[in-house]
């Protein structure tokens, strides 16, 4: 158990990232989002000790992590049952200008993501984790080639509006 | 802009954030630890108080029905029985609800998690329409076959039109109350507030996957 904690633990450290965007994609507010890591990473222990070979490890996380964004981004009433540890929180940013220090096309892209629909932001998260279109397809539960075509149409999209933009 | 150029756009946001984004491992820790943190928690414990209540009330009127069917009409042992019966499916369809909470598994494909999700939450619109089929028992229970002969034309004139308009209402709402017509006047009237708000949505969900699965 001690070893599969610490397996645990490593396997978070590595897909922080991960975890990160698809929380600040689907929650605006830092609370929210503080709220939606923890659930994410509280059912992805749920869920580890069932987690066999039958698909990649990522493709597992994703499965997890977005299917928890979604419904956590459905819901009425959004705080659960954080754990509060004083001041500490379970996502940590040295760089308090992230944000602002980012390139102007970065912040028209993240806004772009945010305005989509909640399966369509998926999609396009895992367009942009340039995850093959199999990957994909067994992540949303769709066909390849409704996924290639989803993608065509949300980068059409996404061109349209940057040309709007310049 | 290329979409080679948006793909470096992503991997610059990724590696700003691998420098500034560390996960507090204490909170992990704790979260490893918990037992109970789950986002279906609230829908689950409120079934269950509706089960357990259905429950007793059923046993109640089942033990009433019981000790009034050698004294009462057969009117209001009918009417009785049925609004127990519905009562009972009822209940059941609320455990059926739990059963597939319980069921649910994250790990699942996303539109296969999020339909199974979304249509529980819109199930408890059929409870409602099942609820509706006992419309009639509220002008049967009264019905006495003494009456019937001594004023005949009250019975056909008054009591049976009542009757068959329950039925009819009943029966109306029963076809009627799903998720299709939530766009519809009478619909928004009836299932109005905060409590409805959440089936509702997820009602609109259900549309955007089936969306979503076309091509």
């Amino acid at each position: 158990m001690q070893h599969n904690q610490q397996e645990f633990l490593e396997i978070i450290e590595t897909n922080k990232r991960l975890i990160f965007k698809i929380c600040n994609s689907y929650c605006q507010n830092a609370d929210d989002r503080e709220d939606l890591a923890q659930e994410i990473i509280f059912q992805l222990w749920k869920s580890w000790g069932s987690f066999t070979n039958e698909y990649k490890l990522s493709t597992w996380m994703y499965r997890i992590a977005l299917n928890v964004a979604i419904s956590f981004y459905r819901k009425e009433q959004k705080t659960t049952n954080t754990i509060l540890m004083g001041e500490e929180h379970l996502i940590e940013i040295s760089d308090d200008n992230l944000e602002e220090g980012l390139e102007a096309n970065l912040t028209a892209l993240q806004k772009f993501i945010n305005e989509l629909k909640p399966l369509d932001k998926a999609l396009m998260l895992l367009y942009l984790e340039e995850k093959s279109h199999k990957e994909m397809a067994e992540i949303i539960g769709i066909t390849s080639t409704n996924v290639a075509t989803k993608i065509g149409r949300i980068k059409e999209q996404l061109k349209q509006k940057f040309s709007a933009q310049h | 802009m290329e979409n080679i150029e948006i793909i470096n756009l992503w991997k610059q946001y990724d590696e700003k954030l691998e420098k500034s984004l560390s996960l507090n491992k204490k909170i992990i820790t704790e979260l490893q630890q918990q037992k109970a943190k789950n986002a279906l928690r609230p829908a689950r414990n409120y079934k269950i108080l509706v089960v357990f209540i259905g429950i007793v009330y059923s046993a109640l009127v089942g033990y009433f029905l019981y000790h009034l069917i050698p004294f009462a009409s057969i009117f209001v042992n009918l009417s009785i029985g049925i609004h127990l019966l519905i009562m009972v499916i009822a209940v059941g369809m609320y455990i059926r609800q739990l059963v597939l909470i319980s069921e649910i598994d994250c790990s699942e494909n996303i539109l296969h998690m999020q339909q199974k999700m979304a249509k529980l939450q819109s199930s408890t619109l059929k409870v409602i329409g099942i609820c509706f089929l006992q419309f009639p028992v509220f002008a049967t229970w009264n019905i006495r076959l003494e009456l019937i002969e001594k004023n005949p034309l009250a019975f056909w004139l008054v009591q049976l039109p009542v009757i068959l308009l329950l039925t009819y209402i009943g029966i109306w709402f029963y076809r009627n109350i799903n998720i299709k017509n939530m766009d519809k006047r009478w619909f928004r009237m009836i299932f109005y507030g905060v409590e409805w708000s959440a089936i509702i949505k997820s009602g609109k969900f259900l549309k955007e996957i089936e969306n979503f699965e076309k091509i």
